[in-house]
Formats: structure tokens, C-alpha cells, sequence
């Protein structure tokens, strides 16, 4: 988090990961964003796409003016195939497991705490990546399914720099 | 009357602690027949990984060791490498080490005190609970938390594991237009940390005094940080060099980090302790501001380490603020240094208590042996030797709930880093 988040562009999507086994999947994902020719023309003024490590309570720094944020995130979520995206409302983030926290306050806590301090940004998305149910052993081909997931999330993400921003609430 | 209780108390996972712990208290007739810490987080094998890197690794790989005070793995790590090359990096590195160390103190207190340790005290799960209650005092720890982020990113690059730090000094120095806008954030920041000491001088804390040995490094002419002699109350007063003859690690069987005994004992180290054994060179306006909220040191009720960090918050923005007003661009920002075979030590002050480091480097400066001996380590002895006499002033007979609760509080007043130490609570009462 080398930026200052206040001179962030407006719209900004978080890869959420840490270094261990699948909870890099937030990571990836972002990383196939940053290499997508049709978002280069949307970085630096309009979209901000960078990896966050455990961020824990900074999370509430990233939502500071920002217009929109995307948060990229590895889940485990029996309903939900492995490899596959689904989005997630803020009650239902609660009855989802991260993988990974600092001191026990990881996204459902910054995110519940950003919620009652009336700091969330104006619209927000949650968008985990399936990793698998508790005790499951699927095999799958990772870098496929990043690269059709990133290809499901560029165009939204084009249509979201280009419009003007809607200033109704979305989560 | 009632009934001596026996009973077994199991906290399989402390909360609100950074790493993985358990406590288990077993009462029998009316007394504390066990009370173990157990620490099973694996050994992380740092001293291991260092053996065989060159000294220019070590600032980063010791960084790692914890998220939340890299800075101070880094500073005890490179003033030792710098004491075994004969290396002095002079006065703006030297100055611009206790700049970044302000940033690890402000990040470090303003989380301890709002999200881990502020719910116990005013009765909440969580700090989202207590923020419904609370919001203006949880955004304003919010906001001092993330000036120290804004510190340490100015010299380190980023605020979680910072690169900026190298052995002899910094690979970059931040411009002078950079740094008039960081102090400026800083000195806005001063009116929330002195409401901040305010408030927690207010707050109803246990009142709980017990006797221990605070230890921490004292320097002559400022609070410390980065330099000076390790000293105690107990009438210590050694050189960063003397400390193994005094310091002693050993294994306990419940615990895969260290135990390190004083003299045989337990001792104390962190805010409370670097207090009662440095208030004396405070600032003036610091010392009037804690008269008239009548906060007094020494101290030995260990609940009154909420305030002691506060105390250290308002410290931290003071100094930031003076080095930054002096801020000058350096010839360099760092001092050449020749590899060279020898002994090196570091003693820095950590936000959590005093961090050792120990290098033997050979002649192309690759690192033979290292110890690393980290706070939660030395407190660890503390923790459980307070827990036995806080609980039985408490009283054993109280609910294994209340014995639970009472017995995260202690523990918390630590700001115990056992990913750090691994190198918290699953509480297990057992009555019989």
C-alpha cells in the first residue's frame, strides 16, 4: 500500500490475498486486470487496480472518496463451484469465511466496521472467488479460470470508468 | 459461604491478539493448581534463515517477522550489523530512525488501544460494536493510526513491511515539499492524541497494582527508541553487550516460543515499563498535560498500559513533529560500510517492549549466528505470573466466563505478538 489512498483515482479494485496457498487467488486475479490492454487507457486518472496484503482496519482507508470499489477476494463458499465468481452483499460476506486476518479483523470486520461508521464508499462490490468448501480437494485449473474471470470483470469495469457514477447506493 | 470451586477454565483461542495462543488454568480447591500459556503457533525459524545472508538481506528478511512492528526488527537488526562493521551513519539517519520508529508507535498503540484492548474496558465483543457507542473515538483512533502509517510509509516506501531501511542508513530521502506536508498532517493530529490521553485517564479501569521489575533501555538526554543501556528498577544498568549475562532463554514445555527470565524472574518490558523508567525525560507540556489528568509514574497496575501507550501516541506526534520541522535534504541518505568479520548487537525499543539482536558476521559480511530475542518472549513469564495474582484477587470463584474475560484482559494489556514471539487465548479452567 505504497499509495496515499486520498490521491487515489476514484474507481478501485482490491486484489485481498496473502502469500499463503490459494489465498493468493484476490492477487491473481488482480494481476490479470493489470495486464488487460483494454483497462491501461482507464489507469492512473480514472481506475487505481492494486494488490492488498491482510489489510485488516486500512481497508477503511482504500473507501476515502472513493467513487466506486471492487474488492477481489478468495471465499469459502460450499454453494459456489471452485474457480468460479460470485457476488456477495455485505450481510452475506458475514456468513462467508476469508482466509486470512490480522489480529482477527479481516474483511467482514473492516467491512461491518466501516458500515457503522458510515464509511463506506459510495458504491461497493464484492466479488470472491470460490477456492473450495471446508475438507474439498478439487482439482482445477487456476490460471483458465483467472484469465475467463478477469475477462467477466473488464467489461463492468470499462462501463463503471466511463459512465457517469451513479450516486445511488449499490450494496 | 461459598464453596472453594474446582474447576477448569479452556480459552481455545485468544482474540484480539495477534498470532495463536491458548490459555489453561486449573483451579483445585480454591487455588491455581496449573496455569499454563500455551503458545503452539510453529517455530517461524528466523535465527535459522539468516545464517549464510549477506548483511544487505537482513533488514528485509527481519521485517517479516512481524506485521505490525517490522520497523523495530529492522533498527535492532541494523544498528547491530553497524556496531560489527565500526559503522556510524551519522546524525540525519540517526534522526531519521526515530522518525520512522514514531510511525511503528503510533500504528502499533493507536490499534492496541482501539480495536484490541478499548472494547474489554468499556464492556463491547468488538470494535464495531463499540463503534455504534463510540464512533467519534474509534475514528479518531482510526486517524492516528493511520498518521503513523503515513510516517513509516515516508521513509520505508510502504506501511506493512517497509523497504526503505538499509544497513548504514535509507536507499532514498523523501523531498523537503514531501516532509512540510507530512508534518503538517502531523501537527493536525496533535488535538486527537491529546483528547486521546485525556479520555483513557478517564476511563474506569481495574485498579490491580502488583509488584514487577520494569526493564528498558534508558539513553541520557531523550525517551528511548534506537539507543542506550538496558536498565531495570531493580537497580540494572547494563550495556546492550551485557545482556545474556543477565537474560536467560529457556523452553517451556507448553510453549514454542522462549521463555527469558531476569536473574532467574520474571520482568516487564514495554510502554508501562519504558514509563515508569523514563517519564522523567518527557517533554514538559506532556508531563503538565498528564498532572492535570493526575497520571502518575512509575505505575504498577498493569491496566494503566492503555494509558501509557496514549501517553506514548502524544509522544510520538511531539518528536515527529520537531525532527520533521528540521527536516534537510542529506549529501547521502545512508553511510558506506565495509563488510567485516565480529560481534554486533542491537537494542531498540519495539512499540511492545525492547527487541534484542545478536549477528556474528564473517569477513564478507554473511551472517554466521543470529539470536533475535523479541518482547512477547520476555513478557511471557510476566503474563502468566500476573494472571496467577490478578485472578486470585479477582477471585477464582467468579464464572468461568468471568474468569475467561478477566483473563484476555490481562493478557491484552501485554499486546502479546506470538507470530513475533514464535520464534493467544484458548483458555482450559480445570476444577477439581
Amino acid at each position: 500500500m505504497s499509495n496515499e489512498t486520498e490521491a487515489l483515482p476514484p474507481v478501485r479494485v482490491l486484489g485481498i490475498g496473502s502469500p499463503f496457498d490459494l489465498d493468493q487467488i484476490g492477487w491473481r486475479l488482480l494481476q490479470a486486470l493489470q495486464e488487460s490492454p483494454r483497462l491501461m487507457p482507464y489507469l492512473t486518472k480514472q481506475l487505481v487496480l492494486e494488490a492488498v496484503d491482510r489489510p485488516g482496519v486500512n481497508l477503511l482507508r482504500y473507501f476515502q472518496q472513493a467513487q466506486y470499489v471492487l474488492l477481489l477476494d478468495a471465499v469459502l463458499d460450499d454453494d459456489c463451484p471452485v474457480g468460479e465468481g460470485k457476488r456477495y452483499s455485505i450481510e452475506e460476506v458475514r456468513s462467508v469465511q476469508s482466509l486470512q486476518s490480522t489480529h482477527g479483523f479481516g474483511v467482514q470486520e473492516a467491512l461491518s466496521l466501516a458500515e457503522t461508521l458510515g464509511q463506506l464508499p459510495k458504491r461497493l462490490a464484492i466479488f470472491g472467488v470460490s477456492i473450495g468448501g471446508a475438507g474439498e480437494n478439487t482439482k482445477i485449473d487456476w490460471d483458465a479460470a483467472i484469465s475467463a474471470l478477469a475477462v467477466s470483470l473488464e467489461s463492468e469495469i470499462c462501463h463503471i470508468c466511463d459512465s457517469e457514477l451513479s450516486k445511488s447506493v449499490m450494496y | 459461604m461459598t464453596e472453594p470451586r474446582n474447576t477448569s477454565i479452556r480459552v481455545p483461542v485468544l482474540a484480539r491478539v495477534e498470532g495463536e495462543g491458548a490459555l489453561d488454568l486449573e483451579i483445585r480447591n480454591g487455588k491455581i493448581d496449573a496455569l499454563k500459556l500455551r503458545i503452539f503457533e510453529p517455530p517461524r525459524l528466523f535465527e535459522k534463515f539468516l545464517e549464510g545472508r549477506a548483511y544487505h538481506e537482513v533488514p528485509d528478511i527481519v521485517a517479516r517477522i512481524c506485521g505490525i512492528c517490522p520497523v523495530a526488527y529492522q533498527m535492532s537488526a541494523v544498528h547491530a550489523i553497524e556496531q560489527a562493521f565500526e559503522c556510524d551513519p551519522g546524525s540525519w539517519v540517526r534522526s531519521m530512525r526515530r522518525l520512522l520508529y514514531c510511525g511503528e508507535w503510533l500504528e502499533s498503540h493507536s490499534l492496541h488501544i482501539h480495536l484490541l484492548a478499548l472494547p474489554d474496558f468499556l464492556g463491547f465483543n468488538d470494535v464495531t460494536a463499540m463503534a455504534k457507542q463510540y464512533p467519534d473515538e474509534v475514528k479518531r483512533g482510526l486517524a492516528l493510526q493511520e498518521i503513523g502509517n503515513a510516517l513509516v510509509r515516508f521513509l520505508g516506501g510502504r506501511s506493512v513491511h517497509p523497504v526503505g531501511v538499509r544497513v548504514g542508513g535509507f536507499y532514498k530521502a523523501p523531498s523537503v515539499s514531501e516532509a512540510k506536508a507530512l508534518l503538517q498532517k502531523v501537527q493536525a493530529r496533535l488535538v486527537d492524541a491529546e483528547a486521546l490521553i485525556r479520555w483513557s485517564a478517564t476511563l474506569d479501569l481495574p485498579n490491580a497494582p502488583q509488584q514487577f521489575v520494569s526493564c528498558s533501555i534508558k539513553h541520557a538526554t531523550e525517551y528511548p527508541m534506537n539507543e542506550g543501556h538496558i536498565v531495570t528498577d531493580a537497580g540494572h544498568d547494563l550495556t546492550i553487550d551485557k545482556f545474556d549475562q543477565h537474560f536467560k532463554e529457556h523452553q517451556a514445555p507448553h510453549s514454542t516460543a522462549f521463555h527469558c527470565h531476569l536473574d532467574g524472574k520474571p520482568y516487564l518490558v514495554g510502554p508501562l515499563a519504558r514509563l515508569n523508567l523514563n517519564w522523567q525525560q518527557l517533554p514538559d507540556s506532556l508531563k503538565t498535560l498528564m498532572q492535570e489528568c493526575g497520571i502518575q509514574w512509575p505505575n504498577t497496575n498493569m491496566f494503566n498500559s492503555i494509558v501509557a501507550r496514549a501517553v506514548e501516541i502524544y509522544y510520538a506526534l511531539l518528536e515527529a513533529s520537531s525532527i520533521l520541522e528540521n527536516y534537510s535534504l542529506p549529501d547521502s541518505p545512508f553511510a558506506e560500510v565495509t563488510p567485516k568479520a565480529g560481534v554486533g548487537y542491537g537494542c531498540t525499543e519495539a512499540p511492545r517492549g525492547m527487541l534484542w539482536h545478536r549477528y556474528e558476521l564473517n569477513d564478507a559480511g554473511e551472517v554466521a549466528r543470529a539470536i533475535i530475542v523479541p518482547p512477547t518472549s520476555q513478557n511471557q513469564a510476566r503474563i502468566e505470573q500476573d494472571l496467577r495474582n490478578d485472578l486470585l484477587t479477582f477471585g477464582l470463584n467468579n464464572s468461568d466466563d468471568a474468569l475467561r474475560l478477566r483473563a484476555e484482559m490481562v493478557i491484552r494489556n501485554y499486546d502479546p505478538c506470538i507470530s513475533c514471539s514464535t520464534h493467544f487465548l484458548d483458555l482450559r479452567v480445570k476444577r477439581d
